[in-house]
């Protein structure tokens, strides 16, 4: 095997394992969408805002939306 | 509201100057399996970034300012105490909605820390309060280490009670190992002394289980 050879196999190798790394696996569930940061306890949003000193905005819904 | 106004873009980039509850009593949409960092783990698909579990539990929020009957969704925006400053029923387009996040900083004065910089100090000493209640004190130790080097002093504050506290538990495990090597039950000492070296290494009751383990170990090659 020459130098070339050599060569073009180690960046055949490199793009495959590049390929691969940015490819999600197919079964592999998504990153989750965007969304407004919601506490997840009244304490922590409460702690939250008076450090910050910030209003909180609370929705108060039921159903689907 | 939740199908087009709290999934744009504009919104969502906006409420980091705000902190959000969703007051949710319900649980009969679906939820989504995503992952985050690196594990999968179930969202509501309303509130993507918490549970239907943590909506449901913080339901009871807004009982606290709405008594009885009413229409939803409601608004209710408070200061940073928790005092209602105003409210607004129906749905909020995104427009009405930015305006009454502008109406809402416009009645809190003084000086703000940014999301982001609260952050880098709270994510720690949540995830180091969680992994100290599950008994997981290296990671915890690690967290109140890097939440006690934050510029908040509140957070600094807790940060350094928590890591008081796995101090004191280090201590109470090490005595209790000294005590069992005084009465010869080595076994059983030296399993404590490898429980607190793992898990309190970086403390100092660590780094003395550690050097016990290896004077123990040199006693045993001498036998």
């Amino acid at each position: 095997m020459n130098g070339v050879t050599r060569l073009l196999l180690a960046v055949l190798a490199l793009s495959s394992s590049a390929l691969a790394q940015q490819a999600p696996a197919a079964s592999a569930p998504p990153a989750g969408p965007k969304s407004i940061l919601w506490s997840r306890t009244w304490d922590g949003a409460l702690r939250e805002a008076s450090i910050r000193n910030v209003p909180i905005y609370i929705i108060v819904s039921i159903g689907e939306g | 509201m939740e199908s087009s106004t709290l999934p744009n873009e504009e919104v969502i980039k906006t409420t980091a100057d705000i902190v959000a509850v969703a007051s949710h009593v319900d649980n009969d949409h679906k939820s989504i399996e995503v992952v985050e960092k690196g594990v999968k783990v179930r969202r509501c698909s309303i509130y993507p970034n918490i549970s239907c579990e943590d909506h449901m539990r913080t339901s009871e929020v807004g009982m606290k300012y709405i008594k009885g009957r009413f229409a939803a969704p409601v608004s209710i925006w408070t200061d940073p105490s928790g005092k209602e400053m105003f409210r607004k029923s129906g749905y909020r387009q995104p427009e009405a909605f930015l305006a009454d996040v502008k109406d809402a900083l416009g009645r809190v004065s003084g000086s703000r820390i940014s999301k982001s910089d609260y952050d880098k100090q709270a994510i720690p000493l949540d995830e180091a309060e969680a992994a100290a209640r599950d008994g997981k004190y290296r990671i915890a130790i690690d967290g109140f280490t890097k939440a006690s080097q934050g510029s908040i002093e509140t957070l600094r504050t807790s940060a350094t009670t928590g890591l008081d506290s796995i101090k004191r538990t280090g201590q109470g495990l090490l005595a209790r190992a000294k005590a069992a090597l005084d009465s010869s039950r080595r076994d059983q000492a030296r399993e404590l002394l490898k429980l607190i070296e793992s898990e309190f290494g970086a403390l100092d009751c660590g780094r003395e289980a550690s050097a016990l383990l290896k004077k123990l170990g040199e006693e045993k090659d001498t036998k």
